[in-house]
């Protein structure tokens, strides 16, 4: 039985488009998995939009779309990459595929992870919270972030490095008591 | 993680985090590619590795672009204050804002459309790419082809769904491998669809294919489809060609149905038979012998009708006779010879696993080809060549001799291939050929069978002992 109110409020394109909005981070995540960096993760990002929303018909409601989604984002991958001559990926499709399997996989639990990701970031002592963050402003890269800051760039890349480390074992840590 | 060793978890550490960076050397980067080949563990962690960068790339892209960036939860992210921008030095561009813009403008497109559709989007497997020579595109529904190489399918197979297309070019062939142990390789600018409604389905739109197929069920065989007829198949192996107004089915194993699409005319087509399929006019069923897949000379004699002379000395061990290229001048101009008469039946078999064996020595070493002359089935047809050019097969010490192993596989069509192209490629002569200058190729041995290579073999090479 159909609910009027439902039928009225639930458009399926609409829903759709919903969902390509609120995928934005898991797809450019699944992505950059494939693609390694960022830059060319938000090109093919912006492909894949471009289909998805062309695609929106063969969507159909009520199954999984980020598996619609990332088969999607995956083949624009394979595409963009035929285009750079197989230039643009340094792996060869088969572990392309099994990497896009586990990347998928992985992307159920997106979600708790970033929010863990937040906290840990606050947990952070300042300093170090700042370097990540600064990190990924537009055009900031290690050898400029050495020269503003006045260290080698091997000294915050070591940084860096820890950082991530910590924030990694810090989100691991935050899932487990969460009781995955 | 917790299993695995500090050193080797400093390691991944460190080369994860030159990926982040953009810094990889070559070496990290084939062993970053190693541990994710080979180590599961290590994948997911690089994985949600991936993950965390692109987390962290958001965060920041969320405090800059506030407002207009989606949002799955509204937190409050309470975070840093943006600094100022440092200066330009990063191979990061400045597009997130884009992917936002990009979002939101899709959020208003959705306001002006009013209609929606439901299709199946179909996504079960259905076989793998398991062998590409040259150029591979695979097309799915209306996405961008993509090109697949050799080195795509090095590590493992390539997998493909139901309604995947996949295009050869003139220098490419595909090898498929069906879920159900079906075998199709796809010859040259060929284009193939694979499908399974209630059965498996392989459509050939032009080209040619040869499969050999796994037992089917009686009630429901796979069926392989042209523009111009249905192939029923309940286990067997055959050689398909779409070409213009007419398909070409060769059966070398097994029997299959051919049903004509214009008028559904029917025919049984057994092993050593061919058909030739028309919009109309008769189905006729050609029978051609079907020659051996074990062909073997020894040269103990010299035998009838080939073109060289015998030697008997400086044989390797046990044996008792060689074959010696002889100065000839021919089509090629003055080249020495040592040359099989034409069979028109057939000398051997050629299978895709089909292997010729060579013991020979080159004295001194000097280049030289092999070629093996071709028919089709249709015996109207002209012969065709095809060449092996391999010069690691000149690199012989004066007076060794070698055995050399090389897949029938390796050879290539000599020239253009035939306008009008037809089924069959039956080796009717063999020639090898040097310099007119050459003063001695001697062949001790020549055999084609279906063994396998030996292991480690690049073609390769085991050296025969001199007496």
């Amino acid at each position: 039985m159909t609910n009027p109110d439902e039928t009225e409020t639930a458009d399926p394109a609409e829903e759709v488009v919903r969902s390509i909005a609120q995928a934005q981070r898991r797809l450019f995540a699944f992505i950059l998995t494939l693609v390694r960096r960022a830059g060319d993760a938000e090109d093919i990002l912006q492909e894949t939009n471009v289909v998805l929303w062309r695609k929106r018909e063969t969507f159909r409601p009520g199954s999984d779309f980020y598996a619609w989604a990332f088969e999607i984002a995956r083949w624009q991958f394979l595409a963009w990459r035929s285009r750079q001559n197989r230039q643009g990926s340094p792996l060869d499709a088969a572990l392309l595929c099994e990497i896009a399997e586990v990347a998928a996989v992985e992307s159920e639990q997106y979600g708790r992870r970033e929010a863990a990701l937040r906290d840990c970031l606050q947990k952070l002592p300042a300093p170090q919270r700042q370097l990540i963050l600064r990190r990924y402003q537009p055009q900031a890269a290690v050898n400029s972030l050495a020269e503003e800051l006045g260290k080698s760039a091997k000294a915050v890349s070591e940084s860096l490095r820890r950082i991530r480390e910590t924030l990694r074992q810090c989100i691991e840590r935050t899932l487990a008591t969460e009781g995955t | 993680m917790s299993g695995t060793a500090p050193r080797d978890a400093d390691e991944r550490s460190v080369l994860l985090n030159a990926m982040a960076e953009e810094s990889l050397t070559a070496d990290q980067e084939r062993r970053l590619n190693d541990l994710l080949r080979t180590d599961a563990g290590f994948r997911r962690e690089y994985v949600l590795f991936c993950e965390l960068l692109a987390q962290l790339s958001w965060e920041t892209a969320a405090v800059r672009v506030g407002a207009v960036a989606p949002r799955n939860d509204g937190a409050d992210l309470g975070g840093p204050k943006p600094p100022t921008a440092p200066p330009a030095t990063s191979a990061h561009r400045p597009s997130r804002g884009r992917i936002a813009a990009l979002a939101a403008s899709v959020m208003a497109v959705v306001l002006v459309v009013a209609w929606y559709g439901v299709m199946r989007w179909e996504a079960s497997s259905l076989g793998t790419i398991s062998g590409i020579a040259g150029r591979v595109e695979v097309v799915r529904g209306d996405q961008p082809a993509i090109v697949l190489g050799a080195d795509d399918i090095e590590h493992g197979p390539w997998p493909l769904k139901a309604d995947d297309a996949i295009r050869t070019d003139g220098s490419g062939t595909a090898m498929l491998r069906l879920a159900d142990g079906t075998e199709v390789r796809v010859g040259s600018d060929a284009e193939v669809v694979l499908s399974h409604r209630s059965a498996a389905r392989v459509t050939l739109w032009k080209g040619t294919l040869r499969a050999s197929v796994a037992p089917q069920s009686a009630r429901r065989p796979m069926t392989f489809t042209t523009p111009h007829a249905d192939v029923r198949v309940l286990g067997t192996e055959l050689e398909l060609l779409a070409y213009g107004t007419r398909t070409e089915v060769a059966v070398t194993e097994g029997r299959v149905r051919v049903v004509r699409t214009t008028d559904r005319a029917e025919a049984e087509v057994a092993a050593g038979e061919f058909v030739s399929v028309k919009d109309s006019g008769p189905l006729s069923v050609i029978h051609w012998p079907r020659p051996p897949d074990v062909w073997d000379e020894d040269f103990e004699e010299l035998p009838a009708g080939w073109t060289g002379r015998l030697v008997r000395e400086g044989l390797p061990q046990g044996s008792r006779g060689a074959l010696k290229g002889v100065a000839v001048n021919d089509a090629r101009g003055r080249n020495t010879v040592a040359e099989s008469p034409t069979r028109p039946q057939g000398l051997f078999a050629w299978h895709d696993d089909s292997v010729l064996h060579v013991t020979f020595r080159v004295q001194p070493p000097a280049w030289f080809h092999i070629y093996l002359v071709t028919r089709t089935y249709p015996q109207n047809e002209s012969p065709f060549a095809w060449c092996l050019i391999d010069p690691r097969l000149w690199q012989a010490q004066p007076g060794e001799w070698r055995t050399v192993h090389i897949p029938l596989a390796d050879f290539r069509p000599l020239g253009f291939e035939p306008e009008r192209p037809s089924l069959g490629r039956i080796p009717i002569g063999l020639s090898v050929v040097g310099p007119g200058d050459l003063p001695g190729i001697e062949i001790d041995s020549l055999r084609v069978d279906r063994s396998e290579l030996p292991p480690d073999s690049e073609h390769e090479t085991s050296g025969g002992n001199p007496p």
